[in-house]
């Protein structure tokens, strides 16, 4: 793979073209957290920063997305037109988003966003609670149009797409280039797991006693899923304005973790125990999605460990699950 | 790009009223392909959308029948609308009765209240081409006398095939008496009417979640193997399309690879039934 070296201090013009073309959203820091949000002006932009407490899945899956208004007459579409660039992103949200496309490849709402999307990527420190390694979620893939890889006082740009190649041809990207032969993040994971045999695991090993365990201590509060780059589970409601039959069908977040996640017209649960509700979200991201798509809907960000209220280590839950 | 979650709309053509609370609503529809056992999400701009199974069989064109009960938003919506007005609907969705497998065999059908909805245009198929099916026997239970389901049509299904009614109580819904003069007891009691074996036969249940453990028990100990039976479950799908996870029962979706299963595969799949 090659790549071009770009001057810390030139960052800034890589950003300002950017800006020129697409509303830019980049990490910036918001009293002890840091959030992913509009920057107009780069000096806001965090370059070096643990992990956002919202992956950028709200930027192609809004909590609230409008789908079609209506007026009594007819559905009509309401497919979003904006020019999105995620500027600063680590290798786990940017694959994450790599495995959304799997799912929403013919959602009209997710494509009309991705397709405009520019994603820069930037290399990051892993923590205590990231485990991307384990996922394969720390190479770098072209779901990422642009990488910058941190070297001393420079980066190195590292283009996936064309819209990557067409920045890096810029000048404030040096001449010489950088050979290297696969771009990923190294490090000792805490934890480090076998996602794959695990997750083969789960529905032999349907009854162990790591899901009752847990279940006593989960709140059901869906911070995990709600902070997960890969929890796409949606509900679908109509909104009606004052005048009946003027209005428009939404879609927002949902969790497989709330208790009316399974409920049928009439009232009966499918998944009315809390148990089954947590262990759902292990055999969706780790059995189902993987029978589905061949990888996991897990990339390791560690966001569901470190949000967590009442401490749950969903790594340590898996490591049981694995017999390890 | 063809939106996939965008409905087309549809005439109510005619509502037939078939108990206290389930009505059959046929909706006009063009070029509309579709098999017994699929479903489709149905709309009423600002109640919100619902996934209905199709209970008419695809040799009538040009409408579907659908047979709703009221229990939720959009099904009391819909119950208050009348022939002429319009809803919204998109599908159809899932993967109905696997004709092609179960082609020259005898079929057991076993329907539970609402249950019948879906068997209805599984069976009406199967009755529309007779010469492909070997015997065809229906055992169909309800609450009360007053909760049975499309009884304009139980003479022709007496006639056409071996069909057996049963109520769980022969007083009405309201604590009064019916005069119901049929079997009274659980759909399982009519197993022990049935005079000839089915071992060799298909069997096919829809009906309330807490059926199917007893039916299936029932074939088994008629000697019916486990992948001759098939199952219709419910799930609320709400996108139809394998994407929003309310119907996900572990690595399948009832939307995308049902909502009829093969026993032999769904019994694998804990949480299923």
């Amino acid at each position: 793979m090659m790549g071009k070296r770009i001057r810390k201090e030139n960052l800034k013009k890589l950003f300002d073209d950017i800006s020129k073309e697409y509303k830019v959203i980049a990490p910036v820091k918001r009293k002890d957290d840091y959030v992913l949000m509009e920057v107009k002006d780069f000096s806001e932009v965090a370059l070096d920063y643990p992990t956002t407490v919202l992956p950028p899945k709200k930027f192609l899956l809004p909590y609230k997305d409008a789908m079609f208004t209506f007026d009594g007459g007819e559905f009509k579409e309401t497919i979003p037109d904006e020019k999105i660039a995620l500027f600063g992103i680590h290798l786990c949200d940017v694959n994450a988003i790599g495995r959304l496309d799997l799912v929403f490849w013919n959602d009209p709402y997710y494509k009309a966003r991705r397709e405009k999307m520019l994603i820069v990527g930037i290399s990051c420190k892993p923590s205590e609670s990231c485990f991307c390694k384990s996922t394969g979620a720390n190479v770098l893939t072209n779901a990422c149009d642009l990488y910058l890889k941190a070297e001393g006082d420079s980066y190195v740009g590292f283009s996936m797409t064309e819209k990557g190649r067409k920045l890096l041809s810029q000048l404030y990207f040096g001449p010489e280039t950088v050979e290297e032969r696969e771009v990923k993040i190294e490090y000792e994971e805490k934890i480090p797991l076998d996602i794959y045999k695990i997750g083969r695991r789960i529905l032999e090993d349907y009854n162990n006693p790591i899901w009752e365990e847990t279940a006593k201590k989960c709140l059901a509060c869906t911070n995990c899923t709600l902070v997960c780059p890969l929890c796409y589970c949606y509900d679908v409601i109509d909104e009606t304005f004052v005048v009946p039959n003027e209005g428009q069908r939404i879609r927002c977040w949902d969790s497989c973790l709330l208790l009316s996640f399974a409920r049928v017209a009439g009232g009966h649960n499918f998944r009315r125990d809390l148990k089954g509700r947590y262990r759902n979200v292990y055999t969706h991201k780790f059995k189902t999605f993987v029978d589905e798509f061949g990888v996991p809907s897990c990339v390791g960000c560690g966001r569901c460990v470190t949000f967590c209220p009442a401490d749950i280590d969903l790594r340590e839950n898996l490591s049981k699950l694995g017999g390890a | 790009m063809e939106n996939i979650y965008k409905p087309f709309k549809s005439k109510i053509l005619k509502v037939t009223e078939q108990t206290y609370d389930t009505k059959v609503f046929r909706l006009e529809v063009k070029d509309f392909k579709y098999m017994p056992g699929q479903f489709v999400e149905l709309s009423i701009p600002g109640i919100g959308e619902a996934p209905i199974s199709i209970t008419s069989s695809p040799h009538g064109e040009g409408y579907i029948d659908l047979c709703v009960r009221r229990v939720g938003n959009v099904t009391n919506a819909l119950h208050r609308m009348k022939a002429g007005d319009y809803v919204w609907i998109r599908g159809p969705y899932g993967v109905g009765f696997p004709f092609e497998t179960i082609k020259g065999r005898d079929i057991v059908y076993v329907a539970g209240g609402i249950g019948m909805a879906p068997l209805r245009s599984s069976l009406n198929y199967v009755l529309h081409n007779k010469k492909e099916f070997g015997k065809i026997t229906v055992l169909y239970g309800a609450r009360t006398p007053a909760d049975l389901l499309f009884k304009e049509e139980f003479d022709r299904w007496a006639k056409e095939c071996n069909f057996l009614v049963t109520v769980d109580s022969d007083k009405l819904p309201d604590g009064k008496p019916s005069g119901w003069k049929g079997n009274i007891g659980v759909v399982t009691t009519l197993f022990a009417k049935l005079d000839y074996p089915i071992n060799d036969a298909i069997g096919i249940v829809c009906g309330p979640p807490v059926m199917y453990k007893f039916v299936i028990q029932e074939f088994k100990k008629a000697g019916m193997p486990e992948s001759s039976i098939y199952v219709s479950l419910e799930r609320h799908m709400k996108c139809g399309v394998g994407k929003c996870q309310h119907c996900q029962i572990n690595n399948r979706y009832c939307c995308l690879d049902g909502p009829v299963f093969n026993y032999a595969e769904v019994k694998q799949l804990p949480e299923s039934i």
